[in-house]
């Protein structure tokens, strides 16, 4: 594996997380974190031992729910779905990363 | 709302651990499968698939740990798991927690019995509405070492003028003859009371009513008695159908209108009256007509309560302004000084109850330092485990134990140990409870009831204490146990390291040899004390003594009368057989009080200096003899001085001394300030003790019995057996003889009277006992850990000493290694402790009676005893290691 990959910013994992599922509808972590990995063009990494706490908590806080299901290729696997607040909390960060990702344009903009 | 859900879900995770942990298998395993599969996919062998996999995700322990942890609560969960660890592993080694807890258990009880002691006297407030606004007005005489009461009309003063007062109570604490029909009549003590005593102090009649608004005003119109409830319940058998009958006191008539409740027995601390009559009817119950208006009595004990935002300190400002003008009004006179004191600050009596914090703070830093010896002893104990789990400690150090999580789990074991031995302390220190009572159980006639409440702050002290201490003695070892060189640790074995912590535990020892000699110091200083004292010259011979008291002015008999009936007691007392002497007294020494009068000075009374209180007896003309009180002088009452003869007195040296400085007192004559016949000193006696055992000499005269008549009488039987308590039937036969309806009361010897009484050897035997106690098990504590650190060092010592003894080395050789280890920290510690126990010898001065402490054979005599022991302590193991055989030693791990 290449060392070159970034570790998952602090704080941007649950977006990450909450945005894939929104796309994907019911969806398992195994997929939850080959679609972050192939998105990001392989730059960021997800490993299972950030993903699934990261999960667990979220589940925890309500935002999204999860049941046992069938994987393609015929495995059991824990489904992910997104619940209402989940969804309101996945706006609420989107835009709180678009109002951050322009002031750090700004910000750099300036500097130049 | 959603961080609220997350707390309930982490609580509800706790619970569902099992359902959860293979939930998380199962997703990662997948996840693991789902990798291996794309690997393949990739074109590695199956092997590399998997190797790889497992590699790109990380441990897959460490993963599900992180879930774990993020899911639940890992504080509390691994609290858990601590616990129970801890429990195992104590299990496991059944001796060591013995010893452990019981160490820290000794310890602790100490602890819990101080900290019970000091809560009932000082902290707990009495069971009445206010209690912490409750204060005491009393007068203090500045020529005598004594506080007292008021007079009624002084107390009427401050109840009208003294707006720092909410409300004002008196009350007069006296012997009274009960009888209930029905039942015996007892010679027993009620208290007189102002109207508002009940009303003020916020309690409910069990029964019945309590004194109503407006009602005992005026003097004897209210003839009514409130029972107590404990007499109420013991003597009248819990009889409700008592309200509304007469009761009889002194041979008064009281109809009783109400019962107090059972929470409440006294306004005074721990005392239980019979029964609760108006003071306005103390003119008749006692033939006492002026009581209520003479200024010049102390017989009322007044209490107050604070308005609200009003300090001690204002109050007695107010008080002193009125104290003064009262003074000058009605007794020019008087010396006295009237003040305010918080009534938690005036337990036991407000007589001795300066004496008290300071004695508090003694026995709370002695109690200080037998726990921290308990602890030092414990760390030690802990200290010796934490060697021999070395390697487990560094094992699961390899294996990713994070230090802090590995000292969590230590101290989470001593914790553990400490809250075991918190509660063998408690149950240890009620144990000390039952016997400190038994020891202060009163032989006097005052109903008292012991403070039996259940109280909480012991308790919660004794807890807090242990945990501290668990923390204490679980840090150090904790520490030392997970540090250094993990690969270093692992090498060398249970026997690695030794060399610092070596020095660390000898440090441990030293201090707690040094602690247990200043405990043990200061409890021999106590019975030292204890055992000069009783060898004190009281000015009169206490042994084969029995006394017997009755109060003929209570069963209403006249002057005449009552004088016929003692002199006929002391004859037929000592014609009876087994008798040496006998003879009648009005007061006894070192009893809870004394009668005072005032001599004038100047040739004219009045003037405020020119009196000089002194103590008086009033005593038949054998007391002097049979008592033993040594006249110097003169000659002694006889029974030509009576009542149409002048009066006449035999006054002690300091009396003498005080009044004719160089001048031969016989044949001189003094005055009382109150007027009257100047009285002719006829004799002087030597000079004794009369109240306190630390009194410094004070003025004393005795009087005969029958030219200053007092029917409150004691009969005093010297015996010819050395027990005279069995001559104690034939003596209570002998006054039934005489009148079946007169009342016997503290019958007991003179030895038991001198040993229980407040004012004699009680608070010193009570001292004695405690810092005894301490003191043995400091000293027990100490030997325990010299051993234990002298022990185990051989036992890390076994192949030095057997390569030793397999070279040839002497005895004394192997004896000076194991001396090194145990003998040299445990004589600097005692050393250091001596040192200390000086220092503290000082302070305690003030405790015993200005008895010179620093007595070198005493501490010579500790010195010796803990070096022996600490010599035992080394050599017990010594000789196990010179026993050994050499192989066995070399080969020993």
């Amino acid at each position: 594996m290449s060392k070159d990959k970034a570790d998952v910013l602090q704080g941007t994992l649950n977006l990450l997380v909450l945005k894939t599922i929104e796309d994907l509808g019911p969806i398992h972590g195994w997929g939850i974190a080959k679609r972050i990995e192939r998105v990001s063009r392989d730059l960021l990494d997800v490993p299972y031992g950030t993903l699934y706490p990261s999960l667990m908590k979220l589940e925890q806080q309500g935002w999204i729910s999860s049941e046992w299901g069938v994987s393609d290729n015929n495995r059991r696997a824990r489904f992910y779905s997104l619940t209402r607040p989940g969804r309101k909390q996945l706006q609420r960060e989107a835009q709180n990363w678009e109002q951050m990702a322009a002031f750090i344009a700004r910000l750099l903009q300036g500097a130049q | 709302m959603a961080a609220l859900k997350s707390v309930f879900a982490r609580i509800a995770a706790l619970f569902h651990k099992g359902e959860l942990d293979t939930r998380i298998d199962d997703e990662m395993l997948f996840h693991l499968e789902m990798q291996i599969e794309e690997n393949v996919r990739r074109g590695m062998t199956p092997q590399e698939a998997h190797r790889q996999a497992r590699i790109a995700s990380g441990g897959l322990e460490q993963a599900k740990e992180r879930h774990r942890d993020a899911r639940g609560l890992p504080f509390i969960e691994s609290l858990f798991q601590d616990i129970r660890h801890s429990i195992r592993r104590l299990r496991q080694s059944p001796g060591f927690t013995a010893v452990a807890v019981l160490t820290l258990a000794l310890g602790l009880s100490v602890n819990a019995t101080i900290f019970g002691l000091i809560s009932s006297i000082f902290l707990r407030p009495l069971p009445v509405k206010g209690a912490d606004s409750l204060v005491l007005v009393v007068q203090q005489y500045s020529n005598l070492d004594l506080r007292s009461g008021m007079a009624w009309s002084d107390y009427r003063d401050y109840q009208e003028q003294i707006s720092e007062f909410s409300d004002v109570l008196a009350l007069n604490f006296r012997p009274a003859n009960l009888s209930v029909e029905g039942h015996s009549p007892d010679r027993t003590w009620i208290e007189a009371v102002s109207g508002n005593y009940f009303s003020m102090l916020g309690v409910t009649p069990l029964a019945g009513r309590f004194f109503l608004p407006g009602e005992v005003e005026q003097p004897n119109a209210d003839p009514i008695a409130i029972l107590g409830y404990d007499y109420w319940r013991t003597r009248l058998g819990a009889d409700l159908g008592v309200i509304g009958q007469p009761i009889v006191v002194n041979g008064h008539p009281l109809t009783v209108v109400g019962i107090a409740p059972e929470e409440f027995s006294s306004v005074q601390w721990s005392m239980a009256p019979r029964a609760f009559v108006p003071a306005t009817m103390t003119p008749e119950l006692y033939a006492d007509a002026s009581i209520l208006e003479r200024r010049n009595s102390g017989a009322f004990k007044v209490l107050a309560q604070l308005r609200s935002g009003v300090s001690v300190s204002q109050a007695s400002v107010a008080v002193q302004a009125i104290g003064r003008r009262l003074a000058e009004e009605y007794r020019p006179d008087s010396q006295a000084q009237v003040f305010v004191q918080p009534e938690r600050m005036s337990r036991p009596e407000p007589s001795v109850s300066r004496f008290l914090p300071f004695a508090a703070a003694v026995f709370a830093v002695l109690a200080c330092l037998v726990l921290f010896t308990s602890c030092a002893n414990v760390a030690n104990l802990m200290f010796a485990r934490a060697a021999a789990r070395q390697n487990e400690i560094s094992t699961r150090r390899a294996l990713g134990a994070k230090r802090a999580r590995l000292i969590r789990q230590l101290l989470t074991e001593s914790a553990v140990l400490a809250v075991m031995a918190g509660i063998v302390g408690l149950l240890l220190s009620y144990g000390t409870g039952i016997l400190l009572a038994h020891m202060t159980a009163s032989t006097s006639d005052i109903p008292v009831r012991p403070d039996q409440r259940w109280d909480w702050l012991p308790l919660v002290a004794t807890l807090v204490v242990s945990i501290l201490a668990g923390g204490l003695t679980g840090l150090f070892p904790a520490l030392r146990a997970t540090r250094g060189d993990l690969i270093a640790a692992m090498k060398a074995g249970a026997s690695g390291v030794g060399r610092q912590r070596q020095r660390f535990r000898s440090a441990l020892v030293l201090g707690q040899v040094a602690m247990s000699v200043e405990v043990l110091a200061s409890g021999a200083l106590f019975v030292r004390s204890l055992i000069e004292f009783s060898s004190t010259d009281l000015g009169f011979r206490s042994e084969r003594l029995l006394m017997a008291s009755v109060d003929l002015d209570l069963q209403g008999y006249g002057r005449e009368q009552g004088l016929r009936t003692l002199e006929r007691m002391v004859d037929q007392a000592q014609a009876l057989p087994g008798v040496e002497s006998a003879s009648i007294a009005a007061s006894l020494p070192f009893d809870n009080y004394m009668i005072t009068r005032a001599v004038a000075l100047g040739a004219t009374a009045g003037a405020k200096d020119d009196t000089l209180q002194i103590g008086v007896n009033l005593v038949d003309p054998s007391y002097l003899d049979a008592l033993g009180v040594t006249l110097l002088a003169g000659r002694s009452i006889t029974k030509q001085d009576e009542r149409s003869t002048r009066p006449v007195a035999v006054v002690n040296e300091t009396f003498a001394q005080r009044l004719w400085p160089s001048q031969d007192p016989i044949g001189k004559s003094f005055r009382w300030q109150s007027g009257g016949e100047p009285i002719e000193v006829i004799g002087v006696a030597r000079n004794g003790k009369y109240q306190l055992l630390g009194e410094s000499p004070r003025p004393f005269a005795y009087l005969p019995i029958a030219q200053q008549y007092s029917g409150m009488a004691t009969l005093h039987v010297r015996a010819q057996m050395d027990d005279p308590l069995a001559l104690a039937a034939a003596v209570r036969e002998l006054i039934r003889s005489l009148d079946p309806d007169l009342p016997v009361f503290n019958v007991r010897s003179m030895d038991e009277h001198l040993r229980s009484s407040a004012f004699g050897f009680l608070p010193l035997r009570i001292g004695a006992a405690l810092a005894g106690a301490q003191g043995l098990i400091a000293l027990f504590l100490a030997v325990l850990g010299v051993y234990g650190v002298v022990a185990s060092s051989i036992a890390q010592k076994t192949r030095d000493i057997g390569i030793r003894i397999a070279m040839g080395a002497h005895k004394i050789d192997v004896f000076r290694v194991v001396a090194r280890s145990g003998l040299r920290p445990a004589l600097i510690g005692l050393t250091l402790g001596i040192i200390m126990s000086f220092a503290l010898a000082r302070l305690l001065r003030a405790l015993l009676y200005g008895l010179d402490p620093l007595s070198v054979p005493m501490f010579l005599a500790v010195f010796v005893l803990v070096l022996a022991v600490a010599l035992l302590a080394c050599w017990l193991p010594a000789r196990r290691a010179l026993k050994m055989d050499p192989m066995t030693a070399l080969r020993h791990e």
